[in-house]
């Protein structure tokens, strides 16, 4: 019994598929919000993938100019270190001809 | 009846039609996805071809820097560029060209370019000339090698210039111009402290000759962790797959250093200016340490470099690996021994002074007792006396008087102020001191005892001497020499070291304060009496001890003779802070070289500048 009830399911849906009714008979009409909803979630998702992309790719480039960067860093710092050192300054005050250089007398420090 | 026929529905049958067919379209479609899904195997080639290539890269970390107890870097990391040549660019396009003369025209094009590029390269990297790079580059493209070296590694300026040479200017895939960036180590400060620093050679090599100072030391806290992750191929480039595995690169931690590099500076510099003149000079050092934290705030290594026109360079860490005789700073050492034994009460006990001659021992005569003699019209001298003339005579007499019948008990005596006690240092090289006993010598007699008591028949390295005067300042507390400070990160402390005590009390204060006053006799009226006048107080002894030219003679046939001259104290002498080591290392050579010269005119001077210079000591109202 159950399996006549089966067939004539199977048949009366391969009729309906024929006929273009299958939708009607299932009255899908109410279920068209839903169904534009799902389609509107797949053109989210491949938005949303494609826009991932382009993140990744920004990403790599943002990733390479990190590492520019830190190499500029460290150049700077050694050439802030080269010059910066007593001997240094001390040589760049004397091509300038500069009157100040080293202190011949020891400081005296102010306290409160 | 009959009923009227339907007029035809035409829009209907059209779009019964229309359904049909897009319903057969998807039945197609839904078919084929679950055949590729399901049963479709691609031909491997084909995949192979259209799968993009992915690559598991290594990430190398950033090299951790090396910084000064002020933060100024001493050592960093930066990148430099090393030139490749891919010689094997257009030729296969060349090559395709179907008119062959026009495909000849464009090779002998690229090569004309090249021979021009040559000529440019001789003078970037005049290593080589220019017949050789053209040789090299025609060889190469000969046989296809798409990565041929190129010189050395250059910096941005030249990498600039490089960039506009012909051939190079028109880009990779037309000029073959490859450039890796190369992270090199540089030292801002140039060679000061440079052996201090250190560097690796060779990674991968587990020997100590390898990975030298703070650089071979640290090696694995300044390297970091490598990282790792996987790429693929897209327009854009080679861009992380992220669902692949992805091992972060943990950059390397920085080490901070107790040397002030601007001290550094001074000491370096003034001990140049008193050793480079003098050819017969071989090495020398210079050691300053923190009386209360034991932090060495300088250490210059200057030695002799063959392979650099002999001129002087911190090639060898001198200041902890060279052990050599003492000579008269180590009678510092005999002194307290007595006084923490109470073998001697106070510095105004006197002994005969005998001529000079310690009885029923091999010793030489101290001439240095009949001048004492003549000059006092007296034939006795107190241990003060004897100590600021330095004689060999009265520390070896109170020595043999004393711990004659003993020896032992002296040789227990120095072993318990841990002078022969290894300790962990921060660098590799650490030379632990031995001193002559009863204990390691066959054969033992009063001379050997006399020998010792003077400073010979042991082997000492500076920074151990260094130590002990420095347990002096610091009234019996002997402090372990350290050079690193701390290990951060982004200037967050991830582990720090800070001062060790190796021994709290080696002698009570009082003798401390004995020791104290009878260096200070030394510099007020002994033989380092031209550091009376420094600007600031200082505590010290002279020591010039004869060095063994092949380990067995000191003199060589010529009559010449190898010195170490030393002067080690501590500064202000009331209240100290810093103890200080200067030692001189001679060749053979007629004119003595002594522990008041060189050695001590150096700490004098640097005394002298820091006292003006450095805010620390400035006056305060």
């Amino acid at each position: 019994m159950r399996l006549a009830r089966i067939w004539t399911l199977f048949k009366n849906t391969l009729t309906a598929i024929g006929r273009g009714e299958l939708l009607l008979r299932l009255n899908a009409g109410k279920y068209l919000p839903h169904i534009l909803y799902t389609f509107f979630i797949f053109g989210i998702i491949i938005w949303i993938s494609v826009k991932t992309d382009d993140s990744i790719n920004q990403m790599e480039r943002n990733q390479a100019t990190i590492k520019e960067l830190r190499q500029e860093n460290a150049k700077l710092r050694y050439k802030m270190a080269r010059t910066a050192s007593r001997s240094a300054v001390l040589d760049r005050l004397g091509k300038k001809k500069s009157a100040l250089g080293e202190p011949e007398v020891k400081a005296t420090i102010l306290e409160k | 009846m009959n009923e009227p026929r339907k007029k035809s529905d035409r829009i209907g049958i059209i779009l019964y039609c229309l359904y049909w067919l897009l319903l057969l379209l998807s039945l197609l479609i839904i078919g084929r996805i679950v055949y590729l899904q399901t049963f479709f195997t691609p031909n491997k080639k084909i995949a192979a071809e259209l799968t993009p290539p992915h690559k598991c890269l290594k990430i190398e970390p950033v090299r951790g820097e090396i910084l000064d107890c002020k933060g100024r870097v001493l050592a960093i990391s930066t990148p430099s560029y090393q030139i490749y040549m891919d010689c094997s660019v257009l030729k296969a396009f060349n090559a395709s060209i179907k008119d062959p003369v026009k495909a000849k025209e464009k090779e002998d094009l690229w090569l004309r370019k090249a021979d021009t590029l040559s000529i440019y390269l001789a003078k970037v990297f005049p290593e080589k000339n220019a017949a050789y790079y053209r040789k090299g580059i025609r060889d190469n493209r000969a046989i296809n090698n798409g990565y041929v070296l190129m010189g050395h590694p250059v910096n941005e300026t030249t990498l600039a210039e490089i960039k506009k040479f012909p051939l190079f200017r028109d880009g990779a895939n037309k000029g073959g111009l490859i450039v890796k960036t190369v992270m090199d180590r540089k030292l801002p400060y140039g060679n000061l402290a440079k052996r201090t620093i250190g560097h690796v050679k060779d990674k991968s090599a587990n020997v100590a000759n390898s990975h030298i100072g703070i650089e071979g030391r640290f090696d694995k806290v300044l390297s970091g962790t490598e990282g790792r992750e996987w790429r693929r191929k897209c327009d854009y480039g080679l861009v992380r797959d992220f669902d692949s595995t992805y091992v972060e690169a943990v950059n390397g931690d920085d080490v901070r250093l107790t040397l002030d590099i601007d001290w550094q500076e001074k000491a370096d510099r003034i001990l140049r200016s008193k050793i480079e003149g003098d050819s017969e000079l071989e090495a020398a050092c210079f050691g300053l340490m923190d009386v209360q934290t034991g932090a060495l705030k300088v250490v210059v290594n200057l030695m002799r470099d063959p392979s650099a026109g002999n001129r002087y360079d911190e090639i060898s860490n001198i200041f902890i690996n060279r052990r050599g005789e003492p000579g008269s700073v180590y009678k510092t050492v005999t002194l307290a021994a007595l006084l923490a034994d109470g073998k001697i009460k106070s510095l105004e006990e006197t002994i005969p002074t005998n001529g000079g001659w310690v009885s029923n021992t091999k010793l030489k005569q101290d001439p240095y007792i009949p001048r004492f003699e003549s000059r006092n019209h007296t034939n006795r001298i107190s241990m003060f006396d004897g100590f600021k003339i330095s004689s060999n005579y009265v520390l070896a007499t109170w020595a043999i008087n004393k711990y004659g019948s003993n020896p032992l008990a002296y040789a227990d005596r120095v072993q318990s102020f841990g002078l022969c006690d290894p300790f962990t240092f921060d660098i590799a090289g650490l030379s632990v001191p031995s001193v002559a006993s009863p204990r390691n010598r066959k054969y033992w007699s009063n001379t050997d005892l006399g020998n010792v008591a003077y400073g010979y028949a042991s082997l000492f390295s500076p920074i151990y001497t260094l130590m002990f005067y420095n347990a002096i300042a610091g009234k019996g507390r002997l402090m372990k020499p350290y050079l690193v400070e701390d290990i951060e990160n982004d200037g967050v402390i991830k582990e720090a070291f800070g001062p060790a005590v190796l021994k709290d009390s080696i002698f009570s204060r009082a003798v401390a304060d004995t020791l104290t006053r009878a260096l200070k006799g030394v510099v007020d009226e002994g033989t380092a009496k031209n550091l009376k006048n420094s600007r600031l107080s200082i505590a010290g002894k002279t020591g010039t001890s004869r060095v063994p030219y092949d380990n067995v003679h000191y003199q060589d046939p010529q009559g010449r003779i190898k010195y170490q001259a030393t002067f080690v104290g501590f500064f202000p002498a009331e209240k100290p802070r810093y103890t200080a080591i200067c030692v001189v290392y001679s060749k053979l050579r007629h004119i003595p070289v002594y522990g008041n010269g060189i050695p001590a005119t150096t700490i004098l001077e640097f005394i002298n500048e820091l006292e003006r210079t450095d805010p620390e000591f400035a006056e305060k109202l």
